[in-house]
């Protein structure tokens, strides 16, 4: 974005106009419009006293000159402005050599639009934004189901304790929902605890009676799973202040992201207790599609459109989209010899060798006796003892 | 997408409004400029030749060249004031606006990627543009206000744009055209770029109007100022237009009766928003619709939805966004299926990807796990690991390797 900046940069500077506030501008001599504008004002009014005084008459014939050459000095700037303004359209244009891609309508349906309004109000709600979902619900008529807006209502002032440095609702939190986060076997109790001793810690001075008490208090129960990190809590205070421990071992302890991402982990731990996705549904989305999908789709497209070919018969899309693993929910099994994606219908199953290959493909592969060769290892095996695969 | 690394391209791919509308408004300004100075230094060059006139008469009234002296003052000083005032509260604050966006896109080139903490302000504050976009849209004004107050996006999104479009749009639906007209007028050589018909179908649909309420003379009066100016183009429904007069607004007789519709009100509004969508440079979809097109196809697989005999579907993940039937799935409907050619299997235990690091192990009845969870659960069950999904028990050593690929 460097071309369209350094060019607006320059429009600017063309369309600048010494407002009779600035005295700081009055000082520099710039060659822009007002310029002859004044001047011109100038001459008029000096005329005017001529006049009026009755003075020589050929000055009158003069000023159809002096005007015309004004104007003509303005139509100049006006031109240099309208250059300049051009220069930074193509500047912009270049940075995106791509049209925006052309869509149908979309999520016309009553249905559709009452899902989507369902999943933008859950979204407000989820992410904190209470006023603005209070606006849409008056707005749009969109009501939110009040369960699950109380539980983020909880959550928002749980992680506003946190962000204030106050573990003490998110650790209520934790005592109640204590057999949830040990079948987890989440950190998240021991995290918390770690994250108060180290401010102690880094804001009190030696001998640290305060911070060594509360580690104290709370070790007992943590010290089973956490017993090695609990004993780098106590060992760390030797390269105390903060600047010495930043360059020392225990330099991890130092990581303000210890603190910042108790947010995090304590939501994720709330909305897995809830049933809740990990993620923000309509971030996921608009992220995938937003990061370089609809290109991809896009691409596809041209490409089809210029073999003249049509879309497939199932109404897929005509490329894959790659995903990162992090948005993988869900097993997808390809089959290596049709490349087709198993379905109920179509189950993977799994030969005597250990290969998997789709139903179809198996029976294509069937021989004599019923017996069936593995297309990957010499390995030969009976049809009949194939197992049906569920991922 | 195995890197981390951000495909700066594909996102810019939506970008290209985020950067135009200030853009087309900065010409918009320059446009309104010039029509300001040749206004008013046309006449006093007008002013100056007749002074020129005066002067060569030899004897003259002062007071004569004093007036139109200060006709010429007065207009010079107008033109000074009008200038300034456009750069002052258009030009200077939409250089700031269009600034600030090219620094909002220029900010991703110096991001390390995905993880990078920046990106995800990013992203977020990208899909709160598209809901403002969406909000103001859909005519839930209020809303977008709040967004973008609370976020602090106001430059990077187009509120007046739109409250603009809908300002006429709800005068054309009260049967007006008197706002949709003047946007015409200011936006008339944009229009003309497009080939635009909007404001001969304006103008006749205020002819209708002045014939639906029998007001023979002046709709006569109207047609010869407003609407012959189109004859070259439009002569077919001109003369159509005049032939109404002669049926009363009740006739039956089919072409007549389609344009005395009052119908016709809602398609002038359909047509005005995508004038002044295609003047802008704006999509006539919202960009989140383009977004979730792209997100959900990505997504839709067969294991979101229920089988076709109704039995609902067993492998529903909570954190999947397309299985959820009351939101995304409902909308994934409308979109095509994912496309994959190669397979990913992931752990129903662990939720992590299985492969060569971590390969998927098949107990005797078929189900499947990664082969790290199922050790974890062998040391604390002493050797033994259960199926969760069918409660089938053995022993680790029973468990056999499957092969994918």
């Amino acid at each position: 974005m460097d071309a369209p900046l350094k060019e607006l940069l320059k429009l600017e500077k063309l369309e600048e106009f010494p407002s009779s506030s600035s005295t700081s501008r009055t000082a520099i001599k710039s060659s822009s419009i007002p310029d002859p504008l004044e001047a011109l004002l100038q001459s008029l009014q000096e005329l005017k006293q001529q006049v009026k005084t009755g003075s020589h008459p050929i000055a009158l014939q003069d000023v159809a000159k002096l005007v015309d050459e004004k104007k003509k000095e303005i139509d100049e700037k006006q031109r240099e402005i309208h250059s300049s303004l051009g220069k930074l359209g193509k500047s912009i244009d270049k940075k995106f050599p791509s049209p925006l891609p052309s869509s149908p309508e979309m999520f016309t349906s009553e249905a559709s639009m009452a899902a989507l309004e369902r999943t933008i109000s859950q979204h407000f709600v989820r992410t904190g934004q209470f006023d603005t979902s209070d606006a849409f619900r008056q707005e749009a008529g969109v009501d939110v189901d009040p369960h699950f807006k109380a539980q983020c209502v909880e959550m928002h002032r749980i992680l506003s304790a946190l962000e204030n440095s106050d573990i003490g609702p998110a650790l209520e939190w934790v005592n109640a929902n204590r057999s949830f986060l040990s079948s987890r076997s989440s950190p998240l109790e021991f995290h918390l605890h770690r994250s108060h001793y180290l401010r102690l810690l880094t804001s009190s001075s030696p001998p640290y009676l305060e911070a060594l008490q509360y580690l104290r208090s709370i070790s007992p129960p943590l010290y089973d799973a956490h017993s090695q990190e609990i004993h780098r809590l106590l060992t760390c205070i030797i390269y105390l202040p903060l600047s010495k421990l930043i360059s020392s071992p225990y330099a991890d302890l130092a990581n303000p992201s210890l603190h910042m991402d108790l947010q995090p982990t304590f939501a994720r731990e709330y909305c897995a207790n809830l049933g809740m996705s990990k993620q923000l549904p309509l971030r996921v989305v608009g992220d995938i599609g937003g990061g370089g999908a609809l290109s991809r789709i896009e691409k596809g497209r041209k490409v089809m459109r210029e073999r003249k070919s049509e879309w497939s018969q199932t109404n897929e899309l005509p490329i894959e989209i790659p995903l990162p693993p992090e948005n993988r929910y869900h097993s997808i099994f390809a089959c290596p010899v049709s490349k087709e994606q198993s379905t109920e219908a179509n189950p993977p199953m799994m030969m005597g060798c250990g290969h998997v290959v789709n139903k179809d493909s198996l029976e294509k592969l069937k021989k004599a006796a019923g017996r069936v060769k593995c297309p990957y290892c010499p390995a030969e095996s009976f049809t009949s003892s194939s197992l049906r695969v569920h991922f | 997408m195995s890197a981390n690394k951000l495909n700066v391209e594909g996102i810019l791919l939506l970008e290209q409004p985020f950067a135009k509308v200030p853009y087309e408004n900065l010409r918009k300004i320059f446009r309104t400029s010039q029509k300001h100075i040749e206004r008013e230094l046309t006449a006093v060059q007008n002013a100056s030749i007749e002074l020129t006139k005066i002067a060569a008469q030899g004897e003259y009234d002062a007071n004569d060249a004093i007036k139109i002296i200060d006709s010429m003052i007065g207009r010079v000083e107008t033109l000074k004031r009008k200038l300034s005032d456009l750069n002052e509260n258009s030009s200077v604050p939409t250089h700031a606006i269009l600034r600030k966006r090219l620094q909002h896109l220029h900010s991703l080139e110096s991001m390390s990627g995905r993880d990078d903490p920046e990106f995800d302000r990013w992203a977020e504050t990208r899909l709160d543009r598209w809901l403002v976009d969406w909000a103001l849209r859909t005519g839930n004004t209020q809303t977008a206000k709040q967004i973008a107050k609370e976020k602090k996006i106001e430059a990077l999104v187009d509120i007046e744009l739109f409250t603009d479009i809908q300002r006429i749009e709800e005068a054309l639906l009260q049967y007006r055209c008197t706002d949709a007209l003047a946007w015409c007028s200011e936006n008339k050589a944009a229009l003309r770029k497009i080939k635009s018909t909007l404001e001969f179908d304006l103008r006749l649909q205020e002819y209708i109007e002045l014939s639906r309420a029998c007001k023979k003379e002046e709709a006569i009066v109207y047609s010869k100022k407003y609407l012959v100016s189109w004859y070259e183009t439009h002569d077919t429904q001109i003369k159509q237009a005049l032939a109404l007069l002669v049926f009363p607004p009740n006739t039956v007789c089919p072409p007549y009766k389609r344009l005395y519709d009052m119908e016709r009100w809602k398609n002038l509004s359909c047509a005005f928003r995508l004038a002044a969508y295609t003047l802008s440079t704006l999509p006539t979809e919202p960009l989140l619709y383009l977004a979730m097109y792209g997100g959900l196809a990505a997504l839709k697989l067969p294991s979101c939805y229920p089988f076709s005999n109704g039995t609902p579907a067993p492998i529903k993940n909570v954190d999947c966004p397309t299985c959820d039937p009351e939101c995304l799935g409902q909308l994934a409907h409308e979109v095509p299926w994912s496309h994959h050619v190669n397979s990913t299997i992931v752990c129903r235990i662990s939720g992590k990807i299985m492969d060569a690091d971590n390969m998927p192990m098949i107990f005797p009845n078929g189900y499947v796990y990664s082969r790290e969870a199922l050790e974890e659960m062998a040391a604390k069950q002493g050797g033994k690991v259960t199926c969760p999904r069918t409660g089938d028990t053995c022993q680790l050593s029973d468990l056999k390797k499957i092969y994918i690929s």
